[in-house]
């Protein structure tokens, strides 16, 4: 019962956390609050339905394709020409951007929710230690755990991932210092794409459904475990992502079932919480400046 | 194969020629005819409002000159912003440290090496030299943000000289640490810098400091020029004397 519980909320964490870094990535490179997140989420799960006959890796594979071309064409026809812009223009051009996407999805491929049959692997449990888990819970873990290894080993151990932190923190100096800008700005949005396929994925496989709106609520998981970790920190964002996504677990298990439809308010109210006592996000840190 | 510290460049030189500028009439600058030549430490010294930062504001793009032309060999500078000198080599720190907080010391120095072009493996050979040179090793995994100010600064030229300059500007790199510890820093500036050909110019307001460090020195007064020669020269100069000694003697 308890490892079944940990699989699931340590899974769930891991699944918050890949959608909170998208959301913080690109605040960090563009100052770009991207509302046109949930889109690319969409498109991977697109992917997913279109492909569903399909093996289950392949169907994972194209959605990854998907996301980032979507995320691609989107970062070259809206945010390029905006790239000097302010965030606030850049936030209604990313509300554009999503209502343009899931308009198109609703009006072409996704007039109405689809229904994405369950992987059959995925639907069977397995007993482990002795307590019954779902095979979707641990491959919601191992694929989004690993993931979360893939994005840390790049950020921390490869030119790119350096370059792309230092541009996450400070734009303009580490442009100063030669940093180029369509490499790293490019490079976020492929991220960005992959870690949305992945999410879009897991959250087909876990809901069983494609609509032309599922990105919004992944959207808003990312934007608020970025706020509650700290925008300005990669890490932070992944913390307050993981520790949303756990305690959205933790209530559904604990709270008794005439509650269950209130949880968002009990989970809400617990961020406002952390809020009033760090407003700048759990790891935010100011930057360092001597004079 | 060529090793960081191999890199050279062919002789070149940064001058600034009548150079001036003026804030609502005043004049800062006034006319300053001032040269740094590559593999050179010149240092700019002068008492408080001689000009000095304000100088070095000109050279690198941070101030457009109201009067004067900047040159770098025969490229005419002078309508160049601080970004475009920059990609020219002619690279600038600030007074005020200025480095990314959540990234390793290490980090630091790497991203400007990579952004100045090198490949990660050479990038990291580069760093590793400054970081030794500077005294920096012990503190490489650190963040940037747990440094000690003077340590920031430190970091901030390291990172500086990572990115390959062909001039380096100095604002008062040593500014907070104590002599001792100014000359160590600078003297480990100059002996990366004289090993590349890189030109340093050096605003100090610290005599002691320069003159056992820089090869010329070019002392500001009132925005103008006092003199300009080898450290001996400047400082048994009876006006430098007058103008600087005097005034904190």
């Amino acid at each position: 019962m308890i490892l079944e519980f940990l699989i699931n909320a340590v899974g769930l964490g891991a699944l918050y956390a890949l959608l909170t870094i998208g959301v913080a990535l690109l605040f960090g490179v563009l100052g770009l609050m991207n509302f046109a997140y949930g889109e690319l989420i969409l498109a991977g799960a697109f992917a997913m339905y279109l492909f569903r006959d399909q093996p289950w890796p392949f169907a994972l594979l194209m959605a990854i394709v998907f996301a980032v071309v979507v995320a691609l064409v989107s970062e070259r026809l809206a945010f390029h020409p905006l790239r000097n812009a302010d965030p606030v223009t850049l936030m209604i051009a990313s509300f554009a951007v999503s209502l343009a996407l899931q308009s198109l999805a609703r009006m072409t491929v996704l007039p109405r929710t689809r229904g994405v049959p369950p992987e059959r692997f995925l639907s069977h449990r397995v007993s482990i230690l002795g307590a019954d888990v779902s095979v979707l819970d641990l491959v919601t873990l191992v694929l989004c755990g690993l993931m979360l290894l893939v994005v840390a080993w790049l950020m921390g151990r490869t030119s790119l991932g350096i370059q792309l932190r230092a541009a996450a923190e400070d734009f303009r100096m580490a442009s100063s210092l030669g940093v180029k800008a369509n490499l790293v700005i490019p490079a976020a949005f492929v991220i960005v794409g992959v870690l949305s396929a992945i999410g879009g994925a897991v959250l087909v496989a876990r809901q069983g459904s494609v609509g032309a709106d599922m990105g919004l609520q992944p959207m808003l998981i990312g934007v608020v475990g970025a706020v509650l970790g700290g925008m300005s920190s990669l890490k932070g964002a992944a913390l307050g992502g993981f520790l949303l996504g756990a305690a959205t677990a933790l209530l559904e298990s604990l709270l008794p079932t005439d509650l269950i439809a209130f949880r968002d308010a009990f989970l809400f109210s617990a961020l406002i919480a952390v809020l009033v006592v760090r407003p700048q996000g759990l790891l935010s840190g100011a930057k360092v400046r001597v004079s | 194969m060529t090793t960081a510290t191999q890199l050279s460049r062919r002789s070149s030189v940064l001058r600034m020629a009548d150079g001036g500028i003026h804030f609502d009439g005043v004049k800062a600058v006034d006319g300053v005819s001032i040269e740094v030549r590559s593999g050179e430490v010149l240092g700019l010294i002068g008492p408080n409002g001689s000009g000095k930062t304000s100088t070095l504001n000109l050279l690198s793009g941070m101030l457009r000159a109201t009067s004067g032309t900047i040159w770098l060999d025969d490229m005419n500078l002078t309508r160049h912003s601080m970004r475009q000198r920059a990609r020219r080599g002619v690279v600038r720190t600030f007074q005020s440290g200025r480095v990314f907080g959540r990234l390793t010391v290490r980090e630091n120095v790497e991203a400007a090496a990579l952004g100045a072009g090198l490949g990660r493996r050479e990038g990291r050979a580069l760093t590793e030299e400054i970081l030794e040179e500077l005294a920096l090793d012990g503190v490489a995994h650190d963040r940037a943000e747990q440094l000690t100010a003077g340590r920031v600064r430190t970091t901030a030229i390291a990172r500086a000289l990572a990115a390959r300059p062909r001039f380096l500007l100095l604002d008062e790199p040593a500014a907070g640490q104590n002599e001792t510890e100014a000359v160590e820093l600078i003297t480990a500036i100059r002996g990366f810098a004289q090993r590349r050909e890189c030109g340093v110019l050096l605003v100090e307001h610290d005599m002691s400091v320069v003159m056992g460090t820089c090869d010329r020195l070019h002392v500001l007064d009132s925005g103008r020029t006092v003199i300009e020669g080898a450290p001996a020269a400047v400082r048994s100069d009876p006006q430098v004397i007058e103008i600087y000694f005097g005034k904190r003697h």
